[in-house]
């Protein structure tokens, strides 16, 4: 071996040991364990007094019970509905406010921008905690509001469960938008003054320029950052979980899994292989995004 | 030419306007739960929001930061005793009396507290007898589990006292007090602010947010920094494939960081970690090995090796060259994983709460539980005020360094 890669080595080895014992060891556990009996009982260690049997392999079992389970299906579909409503509503915010934010009709842009970046600045643990206050249906402002708008039976955002569904729209919104306005008000600065003088001269006007000067430019970082974060959307699981994890516990594939583990009736096993599957589509749907948009070389920056 | 300038003025204060009005609304929760926080809590509930509160309170600060927790607080005292006592055979009967005491050392230091004496008995080095006025100095052991809401001691002990110097008719007694006394709903405590803090439940949080958060810290400059000067100057084998899988990683970590969460657990509770404070930091900081990685390594690349060279040239070592070129040069991409490492393990709350016990846990597991229990012996304000009191070094970080936060996540187009 040459000098440099042995002090290479032993200068990447700390983390790539920790990491590969505490993140990637885990992971490759979990496979396994999808393929296990492992329940309340005999997992972590297995206790003799309890009527399940010690730990074995049941082969695909555990995945035919998820593939047939309706909860699964439940939870597959909505998170489907979720990453489509709340990815269309997170880049129609992003782009409005960037546009907003960027209009050299605004004074005092820079003001905004940066106190516009807060939500980012908060903890997801406390931004959620803000919006269960929020969204209270006796105490919460926004149905104060609308009670005094003359709406005489507001809904109740918490236990409702579309409701409730409509303000984690909201929420992903508002924790995502300081992400969505960096990356866009990045590309539209990027855009060419000229370019859109240019344009101006020629009798283009306001929507004629967006259209065929600035979309065609900023359209790659846009297309990027929504694969992010519609990636974002399918991994939602802190959100769900805070905001009320009982109810959407058939909404949300991780969370579904969670629950499946660490709720009122553990098996490990099934909870593992829910993971499993829902780690492989989110594989395929970004590989797929990826490739779509020909983002890899974005993707390496 | 008049109107069309015209038209721009009222198109701008139109658009300025609006994006005011929007910022507002945006912002309106953040500012929400701060109103909640410093109205009374008993008021919430029945009386209407109001957008400039009307009675500004701190007390929900207050109850947070001060309030007594009830856990068991045991520290050195010195004081007074004085009361009626009658000396018999060796022994000292304390009749009626008060012990008044002052905590000297530790971070309760100032405490004082009054305790009524009654049927304490000392072993004293005294063959007289006497009867009368008590009057000495003492020392000992101040345990306290409960305090009253109205300041009285609901449940402590005074142990191992020793009397000095005391006096009774101009007889001389000092020795041990026989047994403990036990002070139920009587006497008084007062609490420095400083030692109200250090027994708050708070604090007990606190310490464990802060011990976790700074391990995590320390943890990931030393997993990260070493690696991310190999990846950006050496060349060695394995290198590009190391990197890209790292990248890969990042993209789908939160899914598979959940995903993995059922093995890590088991993994956890069969070697025996279960409920040991380390072992998040280890997690944490292990965890965000790729991302970080790649962080610092995209920062050493902006720094040219034209830098390294002339360090070289100038018969600087390798060691030279890291300890005077480099690592002063990074330190603002050494700060920004930092700051990060801080952040993530400041917040986390879900493996914490797996995989601690309430005495071990951090804030973030608090304030989750806190929100469990609103209405039902939590008010909003308090839960407000503690919410924001976990927030704030979490933003104030934040504020600090979005600059580079900022920069180093659109350039690297990593995470959102």
């Amino acid at each position: 071996m040459k000098k440099t890669t042995t002090i290479a080595l032993f200068l990447i080895l700390p983390g790539m040991a920790a990491f590969l014992f505490f993140n990637l060891w885990p992971i490759i556990y979990s496979i396994y364990l999808a393929f296990t009996n492992a329940q309340l009982g005999n997992f972590p260690v297995y206790n003799p007094e309890s009527s399940v049997g010690p730990l074995r392999f049941v082969g695909l079992e555990n995945f035919r019970w998820v593939l047939e389970n309706e909860g699964f299906r439940e939870a597959f579909k909505w998170t489907w509905i979720f990453v489509f409503t709340s990815v269309t509503l997170k880049v129609s915010a992003g782009i409005f406010l960037s546009l907003l934010y960027n209009s050299r009709y605004v004074k005092g842009k820079t003001i905004y921008r940066s106190l516009l970046i807060i939500p980012w600045a908060l903890p997801l643990l406390f931004s959620v905690t803000v919006w269960k206050f929020m969204f209270d249906p006796i105490f919460g402002p926004i149905n104060q509001l609308l009670k005094s708008i003359g709406v005489s039976n507001p809904p109740n955002w918490i236990n409702d469960p579309l409701w409730a569904f409509v303000a984690l729209n909201v929420i992903e919104v508002w924790l995502a938008y300081p992400f969505m306005i960096t990356v866009i008000t990045a590309a539209l600065q990027s855009v060419p003054e000229t370019l859109v003088e240019a344009a101006i001269i020629d009798g283009a006007n306001y929507w004629q320029r967006i259209r065929h000067v600035v979309l065609p430019i900023v359209g790659k970082p846009i297309a990027f950052a929504t694969i992010l974060t519609s990636a974002a959307s399918f991994q939602y699981f802190m959100v769900p979980y805070i905001y009320n994890a009982g109810l959407f516990e058939n909404k949300f594939l991780l969370l579904y899994g969670f629950r499946k583990a660490f709720g009122a009736n553990p098996h490990y096993g099934r909870a593992s292989a829910v993971m499993v599957i829902a780690t492989l589509i989110l594989a395929v749907y970004m590989y797929v995004n990826v490739r779509i948009t020909k983002l890899q070389e974005g993707a390496r920056g | 030419m008049m109107g069309r300038r015209k038209g721009e003025v009222i198109k701008s204060f139109a658009l300025t306007l609006l994006a005011i009005l929007i910022m507002f609304i945006i912002l309106f929760p953040v500012y929400y739960i701060f109103t909640v926080s410093i109205s009374p809590g008993s008021t919430l509930a029945t009386t209407e929001f109001h957008l400039i509160p009307r009675n500004v309170s701190l007390d929900s600060y207050r109850e947070v930061l001060f309030g007594f927790s009830g856990s068991k607080l045991s520290e050195d005292f010195r004081g007074t005793i004085e009361g009626s006592a009658h000396l018999q055979e060796g022994r000292l009967y304390v009749v009626q009396g008060i012990i008044r005491g002052e905590v000297k050392y530790g971070p309760f230091t100032g405490m004082t507290f009054e305790v009524p004496a009654k049927g304490l008995i000392f072993d004293v080095q005294s063959r007289e007898n006497a009867q009368g006025k008590l009057e000495g100095k003492v020392s000992g052991l101040f345990i306290l589990t409960r305090v009253n809401e109205d300041g009285t001691i609901g449940f402590g002990l005074l142990r191992n006292v020793t009397l000095t110097g005391g006096k009774i008719e101009n007889t001389g007694v000092s020795g041990r007090m026989e047994r403990y006394a036990v002070i139920r709903n009587a006497g008084t405590v007062h609490f420095t602010n400083i030692g109200k803090f250090i027994n708050s439940k708070f604090f007990g949080y606190l310490r464990n947010s802060l011990f976790i958060a700074a391990l995590t810290v320390l943890l990931t400059l030393l997993f990260v920094v070493p690696a991310a000067y190999a990846f950006s100057r050496m060349k060695f084998f394995g290198r590009e494939h190391v990197l890209y899988f790292y990248l890969m990683f990042t993209q789908v970590a939160g899914g598979l960081g959940i995903a993995g969460l059922i093995a890590l657990y088991g993994m956890i509770v069969r070697l025996g970690l279960y409920d040991k404070l380390p072992v998040l930091a280890f997690i944490y900081a292990s965890g965000s090995v790729p991302f970080n990685t790649w962080l610092l390594k995209g920062y050493i690349d902006s720094i040219s090796p034209d830098f390294d060279e002339a360090a070289l040239v100038d018969g600087a070592g390798y060691l030279q060259i890291i300890r005077y070129v480099l690592l002063p040069m990074a330190l603002p991409g050494i700060a920004t994983v930092a700051i990060f490492s801080f952040i993530g393990g400041w917040t986390e709350f879900i493996l914490a709460s797996l995989l601690l016990q309430q005495e071990h846990q951090p804030l973030s597991v608090w304030i989750y539980t806190l929100l469990g229990g609103i209405g039902r012996g939590i008010d909003w304000s308090y839960f407000a005020a503690a919410a924001l009191l976990f927030a704030l070094p979490v933003f104030v970080t934040f504020m600090l360094a979005q600059n580079y936060i900022k920069s180093g996540l659109t350039v690297g187009g990593l995470k959102e």
